[in-house]
């Protein structure tokens, strides 16, 4: 609550930034926007960038398109806020979900700066501006590494950084805690997970061409909203044991109670005169069934001949632990089929869930960016997209058939971003 | 002989316009402009590190070394100065520093400096704020301004 009442105080100041009775409150406005049309070639398999938008195949000018505008406010000595929305295709369509940024700033000394209200996470090298495209060499921040990540790229809450020169470095460290809720829909219906008490520390030390960043982040899962995940957990714990020993198991995995999210991340960026080369590695733990335990790594190499960079790169996403094995019921002689057909039913949608949540992929992808002005980039990408069987989590399979088939996708995209 | 006459006639008629390109295209890459680093004639700094220049221009640090707002100041972007001047500090073109400053701008982390019409504006700006910091080329320096560093001291 408190920290809805700081990201309202933001919008609020941006507001008053526009009117002339707030003399000593000083406005600006800039935004960026990615234009892009591209083509997914597997019907069966739908695509997106992010795990909050929509999914879907063949062309498409809205999957990768994105427009923001931001304010910066000084409202005073030491003290000013960020408002950021960003429009993009959402699956949920909230305003909640368009607004990235709405945090008041305190720095009491020149090494500290305090946030709070609605602020972007500090886990991966991209995680702060993901969005703008003009500020990196992809169409697309890597799918196997950011596209689970877009679920937590911002939250309410506070975070402190301290920052400081270290020779020919500099470092920066932050503590963050708070909250978050991800708003996807699943199935047309609104399907809302929370993030509560959200801890994360990172540190990111840049020393000439070379940037590290090395975080750590842990949330507990609170509550979730989706009618059709209730009742499946109901009709899970409903099954005697005796008829279907797992159904309790199952039913602990799917629910949000009791489970908690740890992720380590580690990334390095080199860019010095014509080389642009960047990694980042990640692994997670996650007791809920609906996200899996993953390793994730990606490895982009870009070449700069005159203005224009050419870049490759390799990204994998791999589930490090083995997937819910779901058993079938065993029926005693006799069991009226009244009772055997639904238990049977509830173990095959059991088995269908845990299959479609298992992330297992592989990509590379090749490609070009150009500027074409000051502020104006254009850039041309394919990706070839490799999915184990039962591996497509982050996509929309809609034949149970298609889900523990093996997949591959090829990515066609062009793009035109710009700052302004 | 023929071919010994062509090649001579060659390298005296072709060989100063070849070197003068050549220097021509490394005075440029060694962005030989020399600057000087200046503030407010009121402000109480009175040196910089190269490394201090560095925190403020790129953001780093949004205050001087004693705590004072800093508000750096660009050149214009067309008037390779301000090219010149980045390679300089920290080896980016300006390409380079652009891309930088959108990941620092919408990160919600800090503004890029304020880009002046002109050296001349820049001058004024400097002349009328006690929290500005500019770059200009040494041969427009003047004396309404103090220097706190340069380049070719380290």
């Amino acid at each position: 609550m408190f920290y809805r009442f700081i990201m309202a105080v933001a919008l609020f100041s941006t507001c008053l930034a526009n009117n002339s009775y707030a003399n000593d409150i000083k406005a600006q406005f800039s935004g960026f926007a990615s234009l892009a049309l591209s083509y997914s070639d597997n019907k069966d398999i739908g695509f997106a960038a992010s795990y909050l938008n929509k999914n879907d195949t063949g062309w498409s000018a809205t999957r990768d398109s994105i427009i923001g505008g931001q304010a910066n406010i000084t409202l005073a000595k030491n003290w000013d806020s960020v408002v950021q929305v960003v429009l993009q295709d959402h699956a949920n369509t909230d305003f909640d979900s368009f607004l990235e940024l709405a945090f008041i700033r305190y720095r009491p000394a020149r090494n500290w700066a305090i946030r709070a209200g609605r602020l972007n996470s500090d886990l991966y090298l991209l995680s702060e501006y993901p969005h703008v495209g003009y500020a990196y060499l992809w169409v697309r921040p890597p799918h196997e590494y950011y596209s689970f990540a877009s679920a937590g790229g911002h939250f309410d809450g506070v975070d402190i950084e301290y920052s400081q020169a270290i020779n020919d470095g500099f470092l920066r460290l932050k503590l963050a805690a708070g909250n978050t809720t991800a708003k996807l829909k699943a199935s047309g219906d609104d399907f809302f997970i929370d993030f509560d008490n959200l801890i994360t520390f990172s540190a990111t030390y840049a020393l000439d061409a070379w940037t590290m960043r090395f975080s750590v982040s842990r949330t507990e899962l609170g509550g979730y909203k989706l009618a059709s995940l209730d009742e499946f957990i109901n009709l899970l714990d409903s099954v005697p044991p005796y008829i279907w020993p797992q159904a309790a198991a199952l039913s602990a995995s799917f629910n949000t109670e009791n489970h908690t999210i740890e992720y380590a991340a580690l990334g390095v960026t080199y860019d010095n005169d014509n080389w642009l080369i960047q990694s980042e590695v990640g692994l997670s733990e996650s007791g809920w069934l609906a996200v899996s335990s993953n390793l994730n790594a990606y490895l982009s190499v870009g070449y700069r001949l005159d203005s224009t960079t050419l870049f490759a790169g390799i990204s994998i996403s791999e589930n490090r632990h083995k997937p819910t094995d779901v058993t079938p019921a065993q029926f005693p002689p006799g069991t009226p089929r009244q009772i055997s057909l639904p238990v049977q039913q509830l173990a095959f949608a059991a088995k269908d869930a845990a299959d479609r949540l298992v992330v297992h992929q592989h990509s590379i992808n090749i490609g070009a960016k150009w500027p074409i002005s000051d502020n104006w980039a254009l850039k041309a990408q394919i990706d070839h997209f490799d999915i184990k069987p039962t591996g497509g989590g982050l996509w929309s399979i809609n034949n149970a058939v298609d889900v523990g088939k093996r997949h591959k996708v090829n990515v066609f995209t062009f793009s035109a971003s710009v700052v302004f | 002989m023929y071919l010994l006459s062509a090649l001579a006639w060659y390298f005296k008629m072709k060989l100063p316009l070849i070197l003068t390109t050549w220097l021509a295209f490394f005075s440029h890459n060694a962005t030989s402009t020399e600057f000087v680093v200046v503030v407010n004639k009121n402000n109480t700094i009175n040196t910089l590190s190269k490394r201090e220049v560095i925190d403020i221009y790129m953001g780093r640090y949004l205050t001087f070394p004693d705590g004072e707002l800093a508000q750096p100041l660009d050149l214009p972007s067309d008037s390779q100065f301000k090219n010149d001047f980045y390679l300089q500090l920290v080896n980016k073109n300006e390409q380079k520093i652009n891309a930088y400053w959108a990941r620092l701008l919408f990160s919600g982390r800090a503004k890029p400096p304020v880009a002046a019409n002109s050296i001349e504006d820049a001058l004024n700006k400097l002349y009328n704020s006690p929290y500005s910091l500019g770059y200009i080329p040494i041969e427009q320096l003047t004396d309404n301004v103090k220097v706190v560093y340069r380049f070719n001291e380290n």
